[in-house]
């Protein structure tokens, strides 16, 4: 597999914002957005850049959040006002360089940084579908959507392998982004999302899949169920990396 | 603990995350020493003191029949009723940890008219908007489907409801904004991150006024620019050197 090396300039494709006194957007859209593809982003955002930017310290204890493909940095109001009062321009400038070194690693040749080896660390998982997994489902709205039968979105869900991209929402959720050649499924966001969505409910936003962890609020197209979770209970760590493959397999009861 | 909860809040828990960021540091400095603060949502609990001892609530002023945001002292078998909070959806309480532990400090109450009595308003101040035009002028209403995890809003009149974004991290304050036009503030328990567009960012200082919202209550958005936004909170932080009075 090919990839075009990432430029020089990284630091330039990298836009700051204040999003409000105490929270800097850092997005690098630009970085990913050169036709790379999923398997090119997920190198550029390989698993050690990815823990690099989730685990790093940063030096004022802020709290790093890794987005799609922005980066959000939030101070603690009480012990950081000050300084964010008189220094934003230097605390925005020396971020834009923190993150355009750890990208920059990632699209280095030699780094950790590896394409998806498609024969290696593929999770199974088994769901029920539609209505046996006895859930409330939005495969009709999805069907309607993409003018297709519920039975055609299902088909093309379980003919998709997906990559796990990066954690969030909640503890234990995986954006879950298909590879490249998958058949393809729109998924827009419900208008208001639902107050309760069960755990294990499996479902699908915008271009990901993904499966809840615990019960709580949600806006994506429930489709099926799944005993499955992301978050090993006995250490509460995440039991998947970003680059694992997932492939969803109908129960058959 | 001098303190017996005969009976308890709707919900009673640590202040991990408050709602009201500032609630817990100033009933420390009023209880002289580091408390077990209580976060009571929707009602409180009604309290009897085995022996005798201090507590404080926080509160916005009149939310409640007694002092708020100064110590209450309280004599063995005192009761204290604080079931019907009047106009606020929580409270905070400030109970002793310790029956042996001294303050360390002096006790304090906070100066009338201190900017540390929270008031509740149905003005929230935004310290960033995508689009200046977005909330101006528009009326929202808080839902009953609102808890910790989001406030949910629905609009007076309908606003150009948001597109749906690559997912991108979420903190408390962020202002989303659904298709469906009805705002959603991501709480202290919400999402690390999310898909539906991010239109605004509530300001710190107002995040306490979040506290004190009930279903039903109207509000409307005013922006602020951020200079402003942190000027506040280094007005809240002054004052929690300049308004305690040692009492």
């Amino acid at each position: 597999m090919k990839f075009e090396p990432v430029k020089n300039n990284i630091i330039n494709q990298i836009s700051a914002r204040w999003i409000s006194e105490r929270e800097l957007a850092l997005n690098f859209n630009q970085v990913l957005d050169q036709g790379l593809g999923t398997e090119g982003r997920l190198r550029i955002l390989n698993a050690k850049v990815r823990r690099n930017i989730s685990q790093s310290r940063h030096p004022d204890d802020a709290t790093v959040v890794l987005g799609a493909n922005c980066v959000h940095i939030t101070w603690n109001i009480e012990s950081s006002a000050r300084k964010l009062a008189q220094e934003s321009q230097t605390i925005l400038n020396q971020a834009i360089q923190w993150l355009g070194a750890l990208l920059q690693e990632g699209g280095d040749k030699g780094s950790e940084a590896t394409a998806i080896d498609l024969t290696a660390n593929k999770i199974l998982i088994t769901a029920s579908y539609g209505d046996s997994a006895s859930i409330s489902h939005d495969l009709e709205k999805l069907a309607r959507e993409n003018q297709l039968t519920p039975a055609e979105i299902l088909r093309r869900h379980l003919a998709t392998t997906y990559a796990v991209a990066f954690s969030g929402f909640q503890p234990g959720f995986a954006y879950l982004e298909p590879l490249e050649d998958s058949p393809k499924i729109k998924a827009p966001r419900h208008e208001t999302p639902r107050a309760k969505v069960p755990a294990g409910a499996i479902a699908l936003g915008g271009p990901y899949c993904g499966i809840y962890p615990a019960d709580g609020p949600g806006g994506w197209n429930i489709i099926g169920l799944t005993g499955t979770r992301f978050l090993d209970p006995t250490n509460g760590c995440d039991s998947w990396q970003p680059g694992d493959l997932v492939q969803f397999v109908e129960e058959i009861k | 603990m001098t303190i017996e909860i005969i009976k308890p809040a709707a919900s009673m828990r640590p202040q991990i995350n408050p709602m009201d960021p500032w609630a817990g540091r100033i009933l420390n400095l009023v209880m002289g020493h580091n408390a077990d603060i209580l976060e009571c949502t929707l009602t409180g609990p009604i309290l009897r003191a085995k022996s005798r001892t201090v507590i404080a609530i926080g509160a916005p002023e009149g939310a409640l029949p007694y002092p708020v945001w100064e110590p209450i002292h309280l004599s063995a078998g005192e009761e204290l009723d604080l079931r019907k909070l009047g106009g606020s959806s929580r409270i905070y309480l400030a109970l002793s940890s310790d029956s042996t532990s001294r303050p360390s400090a002096p006790m304090c109450r906070v100066a009338t008219g201190s900017r540390l009595r929270a008031k509740k308003s149905g003005s929230i101040e935004l310290s960033w908007v995508a689009d200046d035009a977005l909330f101006s002028d528009a009326a929202f209403q808080l839902l009953a489907a609102s808890d910790r995890r989001g406030l949910r809003y629905a609009a007076a009149t309908q606003v150009k409801g948001g597109r749906e974004i690559p997912p991108e991290p979420m903190t408390y304050g962020a202002v989303q904004l659904p298709p469906s036009g009805n705002p959603i503030i991501v709480g202290p328990d919400g999402p690390l991150t999310g898909g539906y567009q991010r239109l605004a960012t509530v300001a710190c200082s107002s995040l306490r006024n979040l506290a004190w919202q009930l279903p039903g209550d109207q509000v409307s958005f005013t922006k602020i620019c951020r200079d402003e936004a942190l000027k506040q909170v280094l007005d809240l932080e002054d004052a929690l050197v300049r308004d305690l009075v040692p009492c």
